[in-house]
């Protein structure tokens, strides 16, 4: 297959990318469309008829929708649409956990975007694309579809509109390209390498120190991040050489002081997308019950963002363990933190660095805590790994170091470059330009490149997020 | 009710949801002028509004407001009817 980390691909890519700029601006979104439908089905034709079928309903939707002269009209066939993309999702998630079907590529995505545009269309009939050409390559554009990020309709149909009056734009081949490298190197050279250390622990976790195990739960964290990031930097890349910005997902997250303020940094396109389809419309409904109602929608909202990744007991704790965090901090910044503002009584310098920093700290810890149950397959395996934490049951004297050689090296760097990509990698930008002089643009670039070419582990593949 | 006294009741609303007791509310205030004002406080804020000026919004209206002179046009709308 035709993955974001295989050379073929960034081969075939910048063929494509070519062709796009060589043709007239009126065929630019059916290429779009015909290149992402190529791609999907490389990977399977059936579940090609799936996806188109999902987007021809959204479509037909929402010119229904567009048409509709009554309200309780346009309500049913909103209802309808949401309702048969949702019941996709379900059907193939529960599938997948209980009789092992394969989940189709990108269906989540996809069909999410697919839900927005139909919700969309409810709230603001304008919203309605009548073009089927440009509507379809919508859901299906190839850069998103493996994880996201979940674009929504809106700027997508206006960017390919612009598209075909384009001129090619060197700062934007270059801005993609800087993308896609430095999406490489933290997915391959750093989170790959962070999987296969977190993967000599996960085959006996009891035979390590605790310590150590500690240490490799945050590296769960931090793995993920390097995984994920990673990836989203390298949808983004593509898309922007094909002339179309992506959302961001992460904002980085490992800056954030509290949980709360973590959702809103960590895969955004996801979360800000729950924010205005789940969370605001049912928090909505459930006013008259206040405070109660209100973090009643906060469980519901994260329990689902549990679910979805999988029907299992470990993602549902997951969930639920995010929503306790996060309703402990909406109230603790309600009702119990001092008054913030511009106003508000100055603080010594170290004192507010000192909260900051035991915040960040904190605020890790705690997703790592939730990551046993995200990173574990069983529910009982969670449980051991807790349990050796917390001493309850004996540890083994095995470090790091010992899976293999260098391994407690290759860790903590590791570990500290994805934290440094993690706090948006500060000082990066100044010292590319400080070393333009004697390394220029091209230079830089090219010793990406060569890290990429001699340092990708032979195992270097998959990404977390495809799963879902 | 005048936009002066909707500002007044709205001024302690504010002050009240973002924990900051010398919030200045202004017409072409944001959520990006305000430390702490994201979706749950945003959620908060408008409950906070519904349940201070006796009206109820729909989610079209929640979406529609961009500032807060809107959300005050919005109330003093709301108010009249």
């Amino acid at each position: 297959m035709l993955n974001f980390t295989s050379p073929l691909f960034f081969v075939a890519l910048a063929l494509v990318a070519c062709g796009l700029y060589i043709l007239p601006g009126r065929w630019r979104a059916a290429y779009l469309l015909v290149l992402s439908y190529g791609f999907y089905a490389m990977v399977s034709v059936r579940f090609l008829a799936l996806m188109v079928a999902g987007s021809l309903l959204a479509y037909g939707i929402g010119i229904g929708i567009a048409n509709a002269r009554s309200d309780s009209a346009r309500v049913r066939l909103m209802l309808l649409g949401v309702g048969g993309l949702l019941g996709g999702i379900v059907v193939f998630k529960i599938g997948g956990a209980w009789h092992g079907w394969l989940l189709p590529l990108g269906l989540s995505y996809y069909s999410f975007k697919l839900i927005s545009y139909v919700i969309e269309v409810y709230w603001d009939e304008d919203s309605v694309e009548r073009d089927l050409t440009l509507f379809l390559s919508y859901p299906a554009f190839f850069p998103q579809i493996i994880s996201g990020p979940i674009q929504r309709s809106e700027p997508y149909f206006q960017q390919v509109r612009a598209l075909a009056a384009r001129r090619l734009d060197s700062a934007q081949i270059e801005e993609g390209f800087r993308l896609i490298v430095t999406g490489l190197m933290l997915k391959l050279l750093v989170g790959d390498r962070l999987a296969t250390l977190i993967a000599g622990v996960d085959a006996a976790p009891d035979s390590f120190g605790r310590i150590d195990l500690v240490v490799t739960i945050a590296g769960y964290t931090l793995q993920l991040y390097a995984d994920f990031a990673g990836y989203t930097n390298i949808a983004l890349g593509i898309g922007k050489m094909l002339g179309i910005d992506g959302p961001p997902n992460f904002n980085a997250p490992f800056l954030a002081t509290n949980i709360q303020e973590m959702w809103r940094r960590w895969h955004m396109s996801l979360t800000t997308w729950l924010t205005d389809y789940l969370f605001i419309p049912l928090t909505m409904t459930m006013r008259r019950y206040g405070l109660a109602g209100l973090l009643l929608c906060i469980t519901i909202n994260m329990a689902l963002i549990g679910v979805w990744h999988g029907f299992t007991l470990n993602y549902l704790i997951f969930g639920l363990m995010h929503a306790v965090y996060f309703s402990l901090t909406m109230l603790y910044l309600r009702y119990i933190s001092p008054p913030r503002g511009k106003k508000a009584p100055p603080e010594p310098r170290l004192r507010r660095i000192a909260r900051t920093a035991f915040g960040m700290v904190l605020t890790f810890a705690l997703m790592s805590s939730t990551q046993i149950f995200f990173h574990s397959a069983r529910f009982d395996q969670a449980i051991g790994i807790l349990r050796q934490v917390f001493g309850l049951i004996p540890s083994g004297a095995r470090s790091i170091g010992d899976i293999g050689p260098g391994a407690a090296e290759t860790f903590v760097i590791c570990a500290l470059i994805t934290v440094w990509a993690g706090c948006g990698a500060p000082g990066a930008r100044r010292l590319s330009d400080r070393i333009a002089p004697v390394a220029p643009r091209w230079l830089q670039y090219g010793v990406g490149l060569f890290l990429l070419a001699t340092l990708t582990p032979d195992s270097a593949g998959s990404f977390v997020y495809g799963q879902f | 009710m005048t936009a002066d006294a909707i500002k007044h009741q709205l001024t302690d609303i504010f002050r009240d949801v973002f924990n900051d007791p010398t919030l200045e509310i202004t017409d072409e205030m944001t959520a990006d002028d305000v430390d702490g004002w994201d979706s749950l406080t945003h959620i908060n804020m408008i409950l906070g509004v519904e349940q201070g000026f006796g009206i109820r919004f729909s989610i079209k209206d929640v979406r529609a407001m961009r500032n807060v002179g809107e959300l005050v046009q919005a109330i003093a709308k709301k108010r009249a009817n």
